[in-house]
């Protein structure tokens, strides 16, 4: 019979996606795998007192939240980020809270749907930015247009996956 | 990843949407197995040693052991996941980072384009590419019959001289092309950072070092664009700047015309999905005389010749570096004007 070590992995590897989707969302690229590990220790430390009555991904993101929370002002040094932004990535994650690994890769591939099936004035940009990890200056030069209207297409593209995604019961 | 990309996120909605992107691209299986298995390792370790957590910004005199372990499990992970000393995925990110930045370098090229019907030897052309940054761009190419074009942009003006003709200036809007019409084909002629990023886009890369240097191999898979069949790369160990870079075109028959995928960079104005570029970039039709052996193009969206092999190969700048107004073009004396 495995042990509350062995199941407490098992549960970590099913929820560790979703979990590193919600802290890329959250804090710069650069502290996702540290507040990651963070939030596996403080679970571990804390898993006595863990709810089996709530699901083990909630309670998950809900450290992860706390720890974002705590290291706000070191994290986004330079840009703080608005509580109310974090506040509205959070109520997102909720709605994936109840994700088992096989949902989350159902939305993973409702998202890629949503991508291909934009419009070629948006799924470009979009892929640059986000498969090549071009700078924006790069991918307006790529598209001809002006930095300030490439981060209006980019925030109008993101909007039209969320709602392609919320249409396909896959919510964003 | 650069953090400061999360600029242009503003909203809740354009953050998540953003960090399931980032999290489609980033966080490979492999990577997440590491990352669970160390975070693992770690909780472990605090539990039979008393080391707790590493938290973040806090120093105490756990700390320079916390980080001593950490360095020694990432040390060992990276020995033992890493195939090499960088994957291939990151090598080419970091070759694209490299040929993007700015700077006069200058690259010779050699082509070699099939052999035309009733002949046994491949024709041959060769020239320079001369690059500063991405808006000051020159070819110089020896076409196999003696004669020289040039085609060139200096970030206001674009300019081309076909053989046999005087310097034309193209639209000043007019994109650097991706293929550039020669008259014994169309050859494939861009900057190696945009090359590079179609590779990311459309081809299975893996390493493939060979006599101590560090390459790069890539083979096409998808189709719906063109462009060569297979890909090496030389790089710099140090700089990661493209040393040589050999394209190999094959000789494949070219895709149907509308297949049902898009390239993928379908609506860059310089990516042509198939055929010659449009009449609209100011440079076609051709100039008489500048048809392929054996006759003028196609109908419209036929493909025009493709060279079997291109080889880039960077090499040393002239003494002294380029000439000053290397890129503009130069003054046009006409007979009698």
């Amino acid at each position: 019979m495995p042990n509350a070590e062995d199941v407490f992995e098992i549960l970590v590897r099913e929820q560790a996606d979703r979990l590193l989707a919600y802290l890329r969302a959250s804090v710069p690229a650069s502290s996702v795998d540290d507040l990651f590990q963070e939030t596996v220790l403080v679970a571990w430390r804390r898993l006595p007192d863990y709810d089996r009555a709530r699901p083990f991904g909630a309670w998950m993101r809900g450290i992860a939240r706390n720890l974002v929370m705590d290291h706000r002002s070191r994290l986004w040094r330079e840009r703080p980020v608005d509580e109310a932004v974090l506040d509205g990535i959070d109520r997102r994650a909720e709605a994936a809270d109840r994700d088992d690994a096989e949902a989350f890769r159902r939305r993973m591939s409702a998202l890629d749907e949503c991508v291909s099936g934009l419009p070629d004035e948006y799924r470009v940009p979009i892929h640059l930015c986000y498969r090549l990890d071009a700078p924006v200056a790069s991918i307006a030069r790529e598209v001809g247009a002006s930095v300030e209207a490439t981060k209006k297409r980019l925030q109008r593209a993101r909007a039209m996956i969320a709602a392609c995604m919320e249409s396909k019961g896959a919510a964003a | 990843m650069s953090d400061l990309r999360h600029e242009h996120e503003e909203t809740a909605t354009d953050r998540w949407v953003g960090g399931m992107l980032d999290h489609r691209r980033l966080d490979t299986p492999a990577r997440v197995g590491a990352l669970v298995g160390r975070a693992m390792d770690a909780a472990r370790a605090g539990q039979a040693g008393g080391v707790r957590r590493l938290r973040i910004g806090r120093l105490d005199w756990r700390t320079p052991l916390a980080a001593a372990a950490s360095v020694a499990v990432f040390v060992g992970a990276a020995i033992m996941l890493s195939p090499g000393p960088a994957t291939a995925g990151a090598l080419l990110r970091a070759a694209q980072a490299a040929e993007s930045g700015g700077g006069d370098r200058r690259y010779r090229i050699d082509l070699e384009f099939p052999a035309p019907p009733g002949e046994d030897a491949p024709r041959r052309a060769s020239g320079t590419l001369d690059v500063r940054d991405a808006t000051h761009v020159r070819l110089d190419l020896d076409l196999p019959d003696g004669r020289r074009m040039v085609r060139a942009a200096d970030g206001a003006r674009a300019w081309v001289i076909e053989p046999g003709t005087d310097v034309r200036e193209l639209p000043g809007d007019a994109p650097w092309p991706r293929w550039i019409e020669t008259p014994e084909g169309d050859l494939l002629v861009d900057r190696l950072d945009v090359l590079l990023a179609d590779l990311a886009a459309g081809y299975d890369i893996a390493r493939c070092d060979a006599d101590g240097r560090m390459q790069l191999c890539a083979t096409r898979v998808d189709r719906a664009f063109r462009g060569p069949e297979r890909v090496e790369l030389v790089l710099d160990p140090d700089t990661k700047r493209v040393l040589r870079a050999s394209f190999a075109f094959g000789d494949r028959p070219p895709p149907p015309p509308h297949g049902d995928r898009l390239p993928p960079h379908a609506d860059r104005p310089r990516a042509h999905a198939d055929g010659p570029p449009p009449a609209a970039r100011g440079d076609r039709p051709p100039a008489a005389g500048m048809h392929p052996p054996g006759g003028p193009p196609g109908p419209r969206g036929a493909r025009r010749p493709e060279p079997r092999s291109i080889v880039v190969e960077r090499v040393a700048l002239p003494v002294g570096g380029l000439p000053e107004g290397w890129f503009a073009p130069p003054a046009v004396t006409r007979p009698g004007s």
